[in-house]
Order: C-alpha cells, then structure tokens, then sequence
C-alpha cells in the first residue's frame, strides 16, 4: 500500500500478533469448537465464509490438529460468496431486500457507478448497459424503484439477477446438500449475508458464527438471536468487558483474517462459473504477505506453537493479555498504532477503493489532522499517529467516553471484572438500610394504589422499602392491595393514621418510620418509568451528582378520567419539559415540577426538618423552596415520571380520585401567595437567599404573564412546532412502551423506548410500529387537517392509518402540508 | 387531632427466613412449621386447588456451596472421565472451562420457543464432551456426573414434602416447577434418590425441556393448559421473588415466597470467593459464574 503510515518493522513491536494477538485468536478457536460442537451433527454443514473464511477455516484446522480431533458428522466447507455475490444471487427470490441491501451501498453514488459495479466481472451484460443514460446519474437509493422502471439499464439487470438466481439456487444446492441446517462462520459482525439467505432460502435454519456482533441501525432484527458473537456481543466500548475494545477497532480482526485475493462477486455456478472459479483462485493461492499480514503469520505460529493446550491454559492466557489488548486499542502510542496496523481493507460490493485503516500524512486526500481522524477506520490510532503525549491521550479517551485507560493485565482479571466483587461489599450493604424509602399517601383509592404498587414493583432497582401511608383511609382497603401485589413483603411498611393527619404530615410519618439514603414521594395516583429509581440513584452517586441534593427527571402529564373500576387514559404530553435546570428564583414563581419527578438526599430532607404540615396543600412546594436554600438540584434529561391527573371530571364527581391540583383548585391559588409568605417570613431573616428568591419571582412575574400562576394547566397550549411535535411524541412512545398492557404483542416486541434527543427519523420508526395507539394532540386540528386532506381522510376509511396526526408527522410535514391548530 | 398510628409488616415467614442462621432446621422447627401451613392451608383453601413448587431451593434444598465450588467439582469429574475414557492428559480446570462453555454455549443458541431460550444440561454436556474429547460421546457420562455431585449436595424439604403428600392424600394435586437446566426426567430422577417418587406429583415441567420460564412468566400458561386448570386454582411456593413470587401474581397464581437466608447467602458468597481465588491462583483465570445474592 503506497499509503501506509509508515514501515512496522520500524517499530520494535513486531511480535504483537504472536505475543498479544496469539492468545486472543487461540480463545476464540475455541470458541469456534464450542458452537461447532453444540450445532454438529449429520443435518449441519459449516460453511466458512469468504474471503475470511479462508484464513478461519485454516486456523481451525490448525486448532483441530493441535488437539488431536476429527471433524465432527457434519460437514465443512468453504463458502465461496461475498455480500455482493449473495445478493445478485437472491435477488429473484426476494428482490425487495436485495435491492435495499445495493442501495445502501450506493446510497450517494450515482447509479452508474451502481451498474458498474454490479456488472464488472460480465462485460456481456455490461455491453448493453449506456451508462451515459440520464435515468443512471440519480444516486443509489433509487435503486429500488428504478428496478421496477422500464429503463433499459434495469431490464439488463433484471436478466442478469435471473440468470444469478438459477447459478446461485445450484451453488447452494449443491454446498447445502441435504442439510437441513447451515452455520456460517465468519469474522463479523451484524449477519447482514446471513439475513438474505434466511429470507431467501426459508427452509434451511441458518445460523452465524461470527468473532463478535456488532449490531448497527440496520441490522435484521429477526435474525438477532441467531447471530452469536463468539467473543462478544456489544455495540460499544464498555470498559468492564475489556474485549469489547475491538467494536472500536473491528477491521483489526478484519483485516489479519483477510487472504489477498480479490472478492468473490460472482457465482461459482452455471454462466458465471469460469469467472467465480478465477476469483476463487487468486484467493486460494493467496500467499501471505511478511510484512502486511504479519499479524496473522503471528497469530498462525502461536496456533501451531500452542494447539494441544488445554482449555484452561487457553483462557489463563488470553485473561492474561486481554487487558492489554483494550489498553493498546483504545489509548495506543504511535509505534503500538503503527504495530497494528496491517493493511487497508479493500472495499467490497462491486467497489475499487481501499478503506483506509490508517492513513498517512502526506494522503493527497486529506488535508489536515482532523479530516484523517474522522475518515480512519481506527480513529484512535489515527490519534497516535497525529499527536503524541498527554494530548493524544485525553483525545483518545475522549472518544471513548472515559476519563481514565483502562487497567493494565497486572491490575486486572480479564474479561470477568464485572462478575467479580470486593470481599465482604455485598455482606454490608445488606446489612445498612434500604438506599431509597419510596413514600406512597393514600387515602381510599385503592385502584390508583394498585397502580402505584405495580410502578413500585416493576422498578430495575430493586434496594428499596416501599412505605405506605394510609391517612385515615379504609386500613383494609389497602392491605388488600399490599396483598396482591408481587413486591417483595420485606420491602413493604404500611403505616396507618386512624385519622387523616393531612399530606405533609402523611409524608413525614412515612418518611421517618425508617432510614434510607433516598427519598421519593411516589403519590398513589402518579406513576414511574421502570427504570426511573436505577437512572435518578445512578446519576446522584455518579460523578456528575455527587454535587446535588437530589435530582429531577423530565415528566409526562397524563390526562385520564376514573369511570367505574377503569382507569381511562386520554391524552399524554411533556410537563414543564423546558426546565433545564432548577433556579431558586424560579421555583418562587412556581411548583416547576411534580414530587413524583423528584429523588433526593433524606440528609437534605433532615437539614430542613421535613415537610410543613401547617399547608394543607402546596407543602411540596413549600418543601422544594426549603431544599433550595440547602442543596441544588440536577435534572435528568428523559421523561421517566408520569403526572397523572383527572383533569375530565365532570361538576360533583371529583370525589376520592380527583387530584389535589384539579379537585382542590380554590385552595391551590389561596395558598399559593400563602405559601410564598410563609417561606419569606420564616427565611428573610435567616438567609438573603429568600431575598434573591423574591426579587427573581418579581422579575419572572413582569416578564411571563402566567408566572406565579400555579393553576395554569401544564403545557396544554403549548405552541404548534416540529419539535414540540416531536418531544411530544417521544413522551407518548416511552408511556406506550413502558405500559406493558398497552401495546398488542407485536408492537411490545418490536417497541423500544426513545431517548429524550431521539432523532425525527428514530421517532418515524417508532410510530410506525406504534401508530394505532398514538392520540391526536389538543393543539392539532384533527377536523381542519381531514377537511383540507380529503386523501387523508380517505386512508383512514380504509383502515391504513389510524388518524390524520398519525398520516401528518409520518408522511404531512415531509410533503410540506400544513400543520392547522 | 388524634394521632393514633399504627405500624404494618407483612413478612413474617420472609423475615424468619431471611434471618434464619440454618433454613434446613427451620424448616423442620415445630412452630415454623406451622406458620407456613396455616398460610399455605389459607391459600390452597382445600384440595381443590393444585400446590406448585419450585425445586431447587425449595422442594429440594442445597447445601451452601457456591455455583463456582459445584462447577468446578463437577468439571473435576467429567475432566477425569474424559481422560479415562481418551487416555487425554485433562485437568479438573479443564473440565470447568468445558462445563462453563457448555453453559454458554445451550442458553446462547439453544432452540428457541417464542423467542424465549433457556439452558438444557444435555447440550450442556454435548459441548463438553466435544470440548474435551473431539466428540460428543461421553455428554451421557457427563450428565450421570453431575447428577450423582447434585445428590450429594441436596435434601428433601421436610416441611413442603409433607404439605405436598398430605395434598395430595386429600385429593388435591402437586406440580413442580423449575428454571434449572435440568430436564424434568432428570429432576425426577433426583427426586428418586431423595425420597419423592413419582407418585407425589402430578407434573414436573422444566424450563429445560419447555424453554419458557417462570422467570419470564411464560410458563404459567403452559401449566395451566398441561393440568386443565385456571389460573386461580395454583398456589405456587418458591425462593426467588422474580420467578416463584412476582411472576406467579402477575399470571393471576397465588404465591408464597421462601427466600433463602442472609447466613446461606454469606456462606454460598464465601465459597464463590474461595474457588474463585484458589482458580485463579492456581491457573490464572476467573469464569463469569454470578456471585449468589
């Protein structure tokens, strides 16, 4: 390669692939033979992948022959396909696939360089191709409707894929044979070879045995369970699981397994035989190269050296080197980066470009450091190669999200650190309290209890007591719901006041019948997100929380109504979801967010002396102030708290279950200037924060009309935008998905939740999958968008789609149609 | 204001367990005994109903040595058949690496039945074999190994044998239900040599052979569907809260929780940090074998 870096053998490291590779390969062999091992028998063929699965297929049987083992009844071949051969060759059997599959690879390429790729090996076909034809200079992701065209460029190679559907149906019968089961053995990484021949070939139980699996946004969901990575399967670097270095730089493995011949693009079958049967030469002869494949020349000694160690030896061993590998993958110096470097990949798919691993200083193709770090394949060595010191090093760990490397093999136990624990750790923390008192006031509604025990109860984490407070409601009413639930009974307190002691002196009663870290204020009617607990304690004793008192998370309102025994849900949307961060100031002018959205210290709630039972309402408010004064408060970007309210009761059937905000509305704005009052006169003299916090609520007050209103209906108006429409629909999706009842069985398989800054196209996925159980808005006009859309309305006759909103953020707003509120 | 307030618990057999220093002698104490009868007699409220059991833990106890101590015992065992058997030079680190492998190998590719995948001993033991041997001829010799180490360290529950026998006696019915991966013929067969023959159950049904779980709560279905019963008619009674408590309520089972004790814990912890260090000490590696919580 012209580009390479520099020489390797320059760097005094050129034992890397025998000292520190060898027993990383060696694990994996043996990896191989354990699947093998579990997937053998006379039905099962193994077919080694080319071009990889040719050096696999000879370091294997080097592994075999160390051990002294036959093959087992089934059978082993090579496969001698690549992505582009097997696509060609199911392309007439299951055409939709296969041309999305081209497509992506010529996404932003124009479709002659497509057609040329397609059809370099067959200038018989490519003759009657006019690649000057206007239809060809449209880019790649055409490629599926243009097939469908009448061009003549696409009626070439409708022929072309035919005559590759009858060559590749006759390889396969004859490499599958009777086998009723194929195993691909590959080196990576997401089965993308292995999910078109699962649709195309039906009938065989395809499996894939790959180094590892990386999975990427377009990887075959379906095919995911079959897809084993031997020695790992992550998406990321996770420090704790040292291996998990190579998804930073999985062309390492790539590359010391690729042989130098050329890719096998054509079918080795029928017409296309003669030529397959040439590309297939240049591979089985492929010789080695000393210096470019000295990687695997080293690797390939240490199996000859070291094939009849037993298993224990070979895991020892490559415990032994395994953090070494991820230290000198993620934070290498320029000669470790110039040691593991090979060689450029060769582009597949029809493509002559190499894909620089590395790239070299003087590559006319990049003009500065920066431009090469962001096209290397190994941007980490690329890193090393740019800059040196503690500059490379912050750099590199930057890029992999960590402030220090990780362990050397001397401080280290291998890929096991994470299973492995401190002597007597897990003794104490079972002996100390509960870290989080999670504090429920009820006072007889014992269907919103139960909805609230199951929130408790479906937590990931799990170090909680869950202590109710029944305020002189019916005492059997809720032991009965206790009953019923499925938490844990030594996690669970009840205490019960004969008579109603009001809310605040509800929670302090709660909160002092035993000791935690943490406390929440979990309302019989609001609910969690599952993983509210795990993500809230994480970031307070993480190192970005350790500064706060407690900490919030974004908050979905819930608008539902009771009717009978049944819950009704109406409508979800973000609450107050433009808190970034909690002023004092701001807090004055208003309650900015809900108890059920609020995890904090009890050593805070000490310091203050718990809630103020002299408020019959707003305590939590008057609460927040006093905090304030005492400790900040950090907010947590996701929408993990549900804020329920029945705001649809009608006049006299509030009653038990309305809320105290809708049903206790006078007393709400009575005690709102009551409760700021009260804050000052018991702090004005004590703190000149109180001070500030008044003068901030007076300029809040000047400069938002609604300021100080704490009545205001949350976020019911809040301004037609995309992105509201968005956030929106991102507060819908995680309710949906965090529901476990509502969504049917192929939704809940195939729903994940979003991340807060999910993208447009992440939240499209996802109402797609969700679409019937998302709600139109109140500020979308359902009737004004179906009147002025009468196609619209006409698909939603016809049952395609479940509402006008639905057909809008899908496909209205990209088409440029008005969005009426 | 009257403040008269009152403090509820509702763990009393829980708690009992939880702080009992030796869980087998509670579960032969009088007083005990009589605790966890009343409640299962409320809940079965007579014969018509059928008792559900979790095995390993409940109906049959272990004694406290770790995963990581019987793994390496029986990876000791299968290693020295092996060499029997092949004249191969094997050593029981050898044998436990096999196991672990196994392991991996039938809860990573096992079949899949809705999607749901769980771990069979008899492919565990077919990639040992493989592992060890070139071949998966010795699997059968592997499993009749560990079954005969699983003998030595297991007891028959006094306490819900006799609840179970006495059930059943009134006509009701008994059903084991396990998440190990032991097939239910195996089970059976350590339930022999226990003293529970086949006659003290309707059904064993394992997650093994099914490859639904109690854990993921699909195999409650399947019991219900196996025994011609509703939901309402199983009490089922076990020590881990997901699987034998949460899971059976939330398919509309009643349920009782037996947690294994602290001390238990403590103990089955100090054997996992024991074989682990003596492992790693002698050969320099740790297996990913979960410390018992």
């Amino acid at each position: 390669m012209s580009d390479t870096p520099a020489a390797p053998d320059e760097t005094g490291l050129t034992t890397l692939g025998h000292d520190l590779l060898g027993p990383v390969f060696h694990r994996w062999l043996a990896g191989l033979h354990q699947y093998v091992g579990f997937f053998d028998g006379p039905d099962t063929v193994f077919l080694y992948c080319a071009r990889a699965g040719v050096r696999i297929k000879t370091l294997y049987d080097l592994y075999l022959r160390g051990t002294g083992f036959a093959p087992g009844a089934g059978r082993h071949e090579l496969f001698w396909v690549s992505r582009v051969s097997v696509t060609k060759g199911v392309f007439h059997r299951d055409p939709d696939r296969a041309a999305d599959a081209i497509a992506r690879e010529y996404l932003h390429r124009p479709m002659s360089e497509l057609v040329t790729g397609l059809l370099r090996h067959n200038p018989d076909y490519f003759a009657e191709v006019d690649v000057q034809a206007r239809e060809l200079a449209a880019h790649g992701e055409n490629f599926p409707g243009f097939m469908k065209s009448d061009f003549p460029a696409a009626k070439v190679l409708r022929r072309y894929f035919a005559d590759c559907g009858k060559a590749f149906d006759a390889y396969l019968a004859e490499i599958v044979g009777d086998a009723s089961r194929a195993v691909l053995v590959d080196s990576g990484w997401q089965g993308s070879t292995q999910s078109l021949l699962r649709h195309a070939y039906p009938e065989t139980a395809w499996k894939g045995l790959y180094f590892g699996r990386i999975l990427t946004d377009s990887h075959d969901h379906e095919i995911v369970p079959e897809v084993v990575g031997l020695m790992f399967e992550a998406e990321h670097y996770n420090p704790a699981r040292p291996v998990t270095a190579l998804t930073l730089h999985r062309h390492l493995v790539e590359t010391i397994l690729e042989p130098n011949g050329r890719s096998v693009e054509e079918i080795p079958a029928g017409k296309f035989d003669d030529r397959a049967q040439r590309l297939i030469a240049t591979n089985r002869n492929a010789v080695p190269d000393p210096v470019e494949d000295r990687l695997y020349l080293g690797i390939r000694t240490y199996i000859e050296e070291n094939a009849g160690a037993g298993l224990a030896e070979i895991e020892a061993r490559y415990q032994a080197v395994l953090p070494d590998l991820a230290r000198i993958i993620t934070t290498p110096v320029r000669e470790e980066a110039l040691a593991l470097y090979c060689k450029s990949r060769s582009a597949d798919f029809g493509k002559s470009l190499n894909v620089p691993v590395l790239i070299a200083a003087d590559d006319p193709r990049f003009t500065d450091a920066h431009s090469r770090i962001r096209h290397a394949l190994w941007p980490q060595g690329q890193v090393a190669l740019e800059y040196s010191g503690q500059i490379a090093r912050d750099m590199q760990l930057q890029m992999i999200g960590v402030t220090e490397p990780p362990p050397s093999a001397a401080s280290a136990s291998g890929d096991t650190a994470e299973e492995t624990t401190e002597s007597g750790a897990e003794e104490a923390a079972a002996a100390r309290p509960p870290k989080v008192a999670v504090i429920t006031r009820t006072k007889n509604r014992p269907l919103l209890l139960k909805r609230a025990a199951q929130s408790v109860e479906r937590q990931t984490f799990k170090d909680y007591v869950w202590v109710v407070v029944n305020d002189g409601g019916d005492e059997e009413a809720v032991t009965q719901v206790i009953r019923e639930s499925g938490i844990d009974r030594r996690k669970i307190i009840l205490v019960s006041n004969e008579t109603s002691l009001g809310m605040e002196a509800a929670s302090n009663i709660g909160i002092r019948a035993l000791q935690s870290d943490y406390l929440i204020i979990h309302d019989d009617d609001d609910s969690l997100h599952p993983s509210f607990l795990e993500k809230t304690v994480g970031f307070l004793e993480g190192p970005s929380g350790r500064k706060y008192g407690g900490v919030i998370t974004q908050t979905t309102y819930v608008s539902e109504e009771i009717r009978g025994d049944e819950v009704i849900e109406h409508d979800t949307h973000p609450y107050n979801d433009w808190v970034r961060n909690v002023h004092i100031a701001e807090m004055m002018t208003n309650n900015i967010y809900a108890p059920i959205a609020f995890l904090y210290r009890r050593s805070v709630y000490d310091e203050v002396g718990g809630y103020n039972e002299d408020l019959p309402v707003l305590g939590d408010w008057f609460f927040n102030l006093e905090f304030l004064l005492k400790a900040d408060i950090g907010v947590l970007f996701e929408p993990l708290a549900f804020y329920h309210h029945r705001d649809r009761v009608t006049e006299g059937d509030g009653g038990s279950y309305s809320n105290s905000v809708i049903g206790g509305r006078s007393k709400h704005e009575e005690y709102a200037s009551i409760t700021r009052n009260m804050f000052l006169r018991k702090y004005a003299k004590e703190t000149p924060a109180a001070m500030i916090a008044v003068l901030g609520y007076m300029m809040n007050d000047l400069r938002r009309p609604n300021a100080g209103d704490v009545m205001a209906p949350p976020a019911l108006a809040t301004a037609a935008s995309a992105d509201s429409d968005r956030v929106r629909l991102i507060a819908d999706i995680n309710w949906l998905v965090s529901r476990p009842l509502a969504l049917g069985p192929v939704e809940r398989l195939r729903a994940r939740p979003l991340s807060p800054d999910a993208s447009w196209d992440e939240v499209d996925k996802a109402v797609r999958i969700c679409s019937r159980k998302i709600t139109v808005p109140a500020n979308f006009n359902e009737t004004a968008y179906l009147s002025a859309n009468p196609d619209v309305a006409a698909e939603i006759r016809a049952g395609k789609i479940p509402n006008g909103y639905v057909h809008y953020i899908l496909y209205g707003r990209k088409e440029g149609r008005r969005r009426p509120t | 204001m009257n403040r008269v307030t009152t403090i509820h618990r509702f763990d009393q057999i829980e708690s009992l367990l939880t702080e009992a220093s030796d869980r087998r002698a509670l579960f032969s104490d009088p007083d005990f005994s009589a605790l966890v009868t009343a409640r299962l007699e409320e809940l079965l409220d007579g014969p018509r109903k059928i008792l559900s059991f979790d095995v390993f833990d409940t109906l049959f106890l272990r004694d406290n040595s770790s995963e990581y101590e019987r793994f390496h015992a029986i990876g000791a065992a299968i290693a020295e058949i092996a060499s029997e058997r092949t004249g191969r030079k094997l050593t029981a680190e050898d044998g436990f690496v096999a196991r672990h492998f196994g392991t991996k190998a039938t809860y990573r590719a096992g079949p899949a039945v809705r999607g749901y995948r769980e771990g069979s001993l008899t492919e565990l033991h077919k990639v040992a074999s493989c592992l060890l041997t070139g071949s998966p001829d010795l699997a059968e010799a592997f499993v009749e190994a560990e079954l005969a180490h699983e003998m030595k360290t297991l007891t028959l529950n006094p306490l819900l044998a006799g609840i179970a026998r006495r059930h059943k006696a009134a006509g009701g019915r008994v059903l084991l239900l396990s998440d190990m991966y032991m097939h239910a013929e195996q089970i059976g067969r350590l339930g022999e040599g226990l003293g529970w023959t086949a006659e003290d159950c309707d059904l064993i049904l394992s997650s093994a052979d099914e490859k639904l779980s109690k854990a993921s709560g699909t195999i409650f279905p399947l019991a219900e569907e196996r025994l011609d019963a509703s939901a309402d008619a199983f009490v089922h009674v076990g020590d881990s809260h997901t699987g034998d408590m949460m899971q059976p309520l939330r398919a509309g089972w009643s349920a009782l929780h037996l947690p294994v004790s602290a001390a238990e814990i403590h103990e089955r912890r100090a054997s996992h940090r024991s074989v682990m260090e003596k492992v790693r000490g002698g050969t320099g590696f740790v297996l990913d074998i979960a410390m018992p919580v």
